[in-house]
């Protein structure tokens, strides 16, 4: 993609439902809004960070670590703003 | 010749109207190739089906919104995301250009390609998701190929009873209200999320039964009820006539429904007959308590974990069963916990593919195993209980070690909301429901530990016999007339009299006028059914008399077949009741 800025980190999973419909939704949605080619891998597992298609693919259940991999001009930006969704429950309430 | 098939009722009420086939399967797309200058006007017509699916999702989303709210609507998300996600719409339009392929081609290569990668995973949570990719594929398959919407209605000028194998939340939602009046599919259960919404939506339907769309033809006149779950295709004369008229009794009594309501529930010799109500989804309290239940006998709660994502919580439980218990600020309320597993999967448990499910992790053996969920609802339990008479009941329970472990988590909770200075009920009621033969040999044991028994039947009957009722081989053999079942039923009367603690039949048995008969000579005077049978059986209970009753259930007590039960019971009725609307149910054929 654009720029050549490189970003990553990795996180982990801390809802109780994991990254479910809802959630992925979230984190697509989210990193639609960078330029930045954004990658998200969990165990050899890599898939596109903008695609819902991918993000369900990868089945993350609370607990697993998820890296975030971040390759443009505004990568540190997604790499900042997306792990803090991750590491925030995706602002779902817990019981 | 007529086609009688008989399910298990999953939305209560009648409805008669020509089939409808609804075929929502992927179609078959042929193979055909394009030429070069065609490859754009391809790629504008994926845009264009895309941009009509999305404005159909929409549509039908905001349709829900208004109906049933906010969170039902959000089972469309999903399907709208993938029409705008990169993968699906960036690699078909590849295929279009590079491979030169027709637009639907292309488009059904890279679902099928996605659904294998997401199929290799076999995550729950994935395996869940695929409903949706296959939703999504017939949607815009059809439009590309030039068919009608499946789901379309509009072209209809007659109601409808739609036929299907199985249905889903979101073409249950989908439905238009104004033509479809009932739906009859081969599969499914009374606890599917669909089901629920059909019941929401007040939209009869009857599940499991076997093969009716294979059956089934386009534009045949059915009948259907719902509330014994038969289904009648092309109706003799006969059998439309003994439709009718229950119907017509039926919304006869709808319309008189405040006066029959506010009559006494009692038999002609004098004996009192508590009827409660037994509930799904919250909302139904209002329409129970005009049908004239004093209490609600089960109100499940599956409703709060089926088909979500996450654990309900506290807050939201305990607004629920506040609002049930307020409803009744006079009867008592029986809130049944989670009943989860067999066939109710939420997608937060990741419930393990089992062999045999009904013999499974099911029920309280969940909410042993996963405290978290269950202290949750403990606790919202505890804290609606100052809001009326609300007891607690324990589903599929098989020793008294289950029924302690529960009462110390109880009184755990208790502490720590008396800690808190949240309020609860000290005095709260715990009983078990009893659905296996196990607790009903154990009857006795249990009573020392329970405040109240609640029979459920459809259990009880399936673990008795050994018969699994959705296998439509043997629904013959489904009888709750057996005698092993009657023998149960009073035994676990008699030891809960000695106890001193009430006995109460939740289970379909007490909405069958046979059953509900035979309940009443066993002494059992507390019933428990879905509030449009309500009606029914008070009009049975103040035709009856009581000694008529236990004679009937003396003489039942000891035949040696199921039939020779039931001619016990119709014997002892002597015509009050014209039982012909019921003959049939369960595949039991009524002696003459």
């Amino acid at each position: 993609m654009s720029g050549d800025g490189r970003a990553e980190k990795t996180v982990e999973v801390v809802n109780r439902a994991g990254m479910h419909a809802r959630p992925a939704a979230e984190l697509v949605k989210l990193a639609g809004t960078f330029q930045a080619d954004i990658r998200l891998e969990k165990d050899g597992l890599e898939v596109n960070g903008k695609s819902i298609m991918g993000v369900l693919m990868l089945a993350a259940e609370r607990g697993s670590q998820l890296r975030i991999v971040a390759q443009g001009d505004d990568a540190q930006d997604a790499v900042t703003a997306l792990s803090a969704l991750v590491g925030r429950g995706f602002d779902e309430l817990e019981a | 010749m007529s086609i009688v098939l008989d399910g298990n009722p999953a939305s209560e009420g009648m409805a008669s109207g020509l089939v409808f086939r609804l075929e929502w399967g992927v179609p078959v797309v042929p193979h055909r190739s394009i030429m070069d200058e065609d490859v754009e006007g391809e790629i504008q017509r994926f845009h264009e089906a895309r941009a009509w699916a999305a404005e159909r999702l929409q549509e039908t989303k905001e349709a829900t919104e208004r109906r049933l709210g906010e969170v039902e609507a959000r089972i469309f998300d999903p399907q709208l995301l993938m029409l705008e996600d990169p993968e699906v719409v960036d690699g078909t339009v590849r295929y279009i250009g590079e491979n030169r392929l027709s637009a639907e081609r292309a488009f059904e290569l890279r679902m099928l390609e996605l659904r294998s990668m997401w199929s290799r995973t076999s995550h729950p949570m994935v395996l869940d998701r695929l409903n949706d990719l296959e939703d999504l594929m017939i949607r815009v398959l059809h439009r590309l190929l030039g068919h009608n919407d499946p789901t379309d209605l509009a072209a209809l000028e007659h109601d409808v009873i739609v036929v299907a194998s199985n249905m889903t939340p979101s073409l249950t939602v989908q439905l238009d209200l104004d033509r479809v009046r009932g739906i009859a599919t081969d599969h499914g259960t009374r606890t599917a999320h669909w089901a629920m919404l059909a019941r929401s939506l007040e939209v009869p339907a009857v599940v499991g039964l076997g093969h009716v769309s294979s059956v089934a033809e386009e534009g045949q006149p059915a009948i259907l009820d719902g509330r014994i779950g038969r289904v009648a295709l092309d109706p003799t004369e006969r059998e439309r006539a003994i439709f009718d008229t229950r119907q017509r009794r039926l919304s006869a009594w709808e319309d008189e429904i405040a006066t029959i309501a506010s009559m006494e529930s009692v038999t002609r010799d004098g004996q009192y007959v508590e009827l409660r109500a037994n509930l799904d989804l919250p909302g139904e309290a209002r329409r129970a308590r005009e049908h004239g239940a004093v209490g609600v006998g089960l109100f499940r709660t599956e409703f709060l974990v089926v088909g979500r994502n996450t654990m309900p919580g506290e807050e939201e439980q305990y607004r629920a069963y506040r609002d049930v218990a307020e409803a009744f600020p006079n009867g008592a309320v029986y809130i049944r916990t989670f009943d989860l597993g067999g066939d109710k999967f939420p997608m937060f448990l990741h419930m393990p593919q089992e062999e045999n499910p009904f013999l499974g992790w099911r029920a309280i053996r969940v909410c042993l195993d996963e405290p978290e969920l269950f202290r949750t609802q403990l606790r919202a339990l505890l804290r609606a209980s100052v809001h009326g008479d609300l007891r607690l009941m324990l589903p599929l329970v098989n020793d008294v070690e289950e029924v302690r472990q529960v009462r110390s988590l109880l009184q755990e909770e208790a502490s720590l909301l008396a800690g808190e200075d949240v309020p609860y009920n000290t005095g709260y009621k715990l009983g078990v429901m009893i659905e296996t033969p196990a607790a009903a040999l154990d009857a006795a044991e249990l009573a020392r530990y329970s405040d109240f028994f609640s029979i459920g039947t459809n259990d009880l009957v399936q673990y008795t016999l050994a018969v699994d009722r959705t296998n439509t081989r043997i629904a013959s053999l489904y009888n709750p007339f057996h005698p092993s079942v009657v023998r149960q039923l009073h035994q676990v009367a008699r030891v809960g009299r000695a106890a001193g603690i009430e006995v109460s039949v939740c289970g379909e048995m007490a909405a069958h006028p046979l059953g509900a008969f035979l309940l009443l000579g066993l002494d059992i005077t507390v019933l428990s059914v879905a509030w449009p049978s309500l009606t029914e059986i008070k009009k049975l209970v103040r035709d009856v008399r009581m000694e008529d009753a236990r004679v009937a259930a003396r003489k039942a007590l000891a035949a040696s077949t199921g039939r020779e039960v039931m001619e016990c019971l119709v014997e002892g009725l002597g015509g009050v009741l014209d039982l012909e609307a019921f003959s049939g149910q369960w595949s039991l054929s009524l002696p003459g």
